[in-house]
């Protein structure tokens, strides 16, 4: 009889842990753990029938609801801290992200507006001349991030120079903003993205997710 | 004939719970190997897998799901048969079903590794909760910290610009004086940032939350319109 309780509930806790199963390990684990919970409570109430008496029956009953909501605490309370630590990692990243951006992207044009602004008003030509004067390689459409190791996935582009305005866009390419549907300037939906824009008011920074 | 069918279930008996010993032996072993030892606590084997994948994020690695047989394992050993080993053996125990000898190994065993997993569930509990409270508070000073210094550096751009350009385009023609931090800037969420110090030759922003009103960011730009120096005051202190 042992075997076959054994068996059954073994069966019973995989199969709701399989068939339950979805990206999160967690969905599977508290499926599974209702069914743990139903195949205990059953087992319990087979293994402590007659002969065993009321008073061990209550006492058993108690010990196992006691244990119970101590196992459901750590349960959910593990269950609640990992899914933080693992959004406050993600977080981290996001943050490391936004400022290496806002360190990065208004670097060049600020250097643009430095030399823009020190022309006499009479030589001065246009914003977008001085850009491409100042970094003649970049032009729209090309990524000037050079990478600091292989995991640095940012990459800032040129989005457009005209003779009033220099735009850069920033955009990570596996790190979620705070808006998960919002649409990315490659496509992609969701990454932590920013803009660097240059006018003669001089340099303005949006971040946009 | 009964004898013999009766002899019959017990080999069959030994040879399923062989296999089962076998392949928890197998999963502890495989868990063990693969650098991650398993626990009786499923729970603690599912929050390492979830912290890992955190950890992948984190270094730009996409998360792929992760092996989760070593999470069933110890749900199947702590909660499925070791209780059932326990309690059959103290039933046993109690019928004189089966040998005294056989009983008591069951009891035993199954009774070590149950109570193993249910009794320190209660403190651990405790614990986890007073560390989560205490993470919380600590995590909404350091997201607040973080917005601010977002918001003075984008701030500290607009007085950099003003710095640069000539009277004529609105600026200080290489001076911070006159400056203003415009309204859009100066409020963001929360977030507040104001002019404390404007001189000739340096600027200081000062950024505070509503929510942290004894705490603030300082941001300190030098007289050639550089964003030079951070300082920290009360729980932004981190």
């Amino acid at each position: 009889m042992g075997t076959i309780w054994i068996i059954g509930g073994i069966a019973a806790v995989a199969a709701s842990f399989f068939l339950s199963g979805g990206d999160d390990v967690w969905q599977s684990l508290d499926a599974a753990g209702v069914a743990t919970a139903l195949y205990l409570m059953a087992l319990l109430g087979f293994t402590t029938r007659k002969p065993f008496g009321t008073r061990t029956r209550v006492f058993v009953w108690c010990v196992f609801i006691l244990a119970g909501t101590g196992v459901y605490l750590d349960w959910s309370g593990m269950s609640e801290t990992a899914h933080r630590q693992k959004e406050s990692l993600l977080k981290i990243r996001g943050t490391v992200s936004r400022s290496i951006m806002l360190n990065e992207m208004p670097a060049p044009l600020m250097k643009v507006l430095r030399s823009y602004a020190e022309q006499p008003p009479k030589k001065r030509g246009s914003l977008g001349k001085a850009f491409q004067a100042m970094y003649p390689a970049d032009s729209v459409g090309r990524n000037i991030h050079t990478p600091f190791d292989q995991q640095d996935n940012l990459k800032i582009v040129v989005a457009s120079v005209s003779d009033t305005e220099v735009v850069l866009i920033g955009q990570e390419m596996s790190v979620a903003g705070a808006d998960r549907s919002k649409k990315n300037f490659d496509g992609r939906a969701g990454m932590v993205q920013a803009r660097a824009i240059l006018t003669e008011r001089g340099v303005r920074y949006e971040p946009e997710n | 004939m009964n004898q013999k069918t009766e002899a019959g279930k017990g080999w069959v008996r030994r040879i399923l719970f062989g296999s089962i010993g076998l392949l928890c032996l197998a999963a502890f072993y495989a868990s063990w190997v693969s650098g991650h030892p398993a626990s009786f606590y499923p729970w603690v084997t599912a929050a390492r897998i979830t912290i890992e994948e955190g950890l992948k994020g984190f270094s730009g690695q996409s998360s792929l799901p992760a092996g989760r047989y070593d999470v069933l394992a110890a749900l199947l050993i702590g909660f499925v048969i070791s209780p059932a080993l326990f309690l059959f053996g103290w039933r046993f125990l109690r019928t004189g079903q089966r040998s005294r000898m056989a009983a008591m190994l069951l009891f035993v065993i199954g009774g070590a590794v149950t109570i193993s997993v249910f009794a320190p569930s209660f403190p651990d509990a405790l614990r986890s909760r007073k560390r989560m409270m205490e993470e919380k508070e600590h995590r909404a000073a350091w997201n607040a910290k973080d917005n601010l210094m977002q918001a003075l550096n984008i701030v500290a751009l607009d007085a950099q610009s003003y710095w640069i350009l000539p009277p004529a385009k609105g600026g200080g023609n290489k001076n911070f004086e006159g400056y203003r931090v415009p309204a859009h800037l100066g409020s963001r969420g929360a977030g507040r940032v104001a002019i404390v110090k404007l001189g000739t030759g340096e600027l200081r922003l000062r950024g505070w939350s509503t929510d942290y009103p004894e705490s603030s960011v300082l941001l300190e730009l030098d007289g050639a319109g550089n964003r030079y120096h951070f300082s920290y005051e009360g729980a932004f202190r981190l």
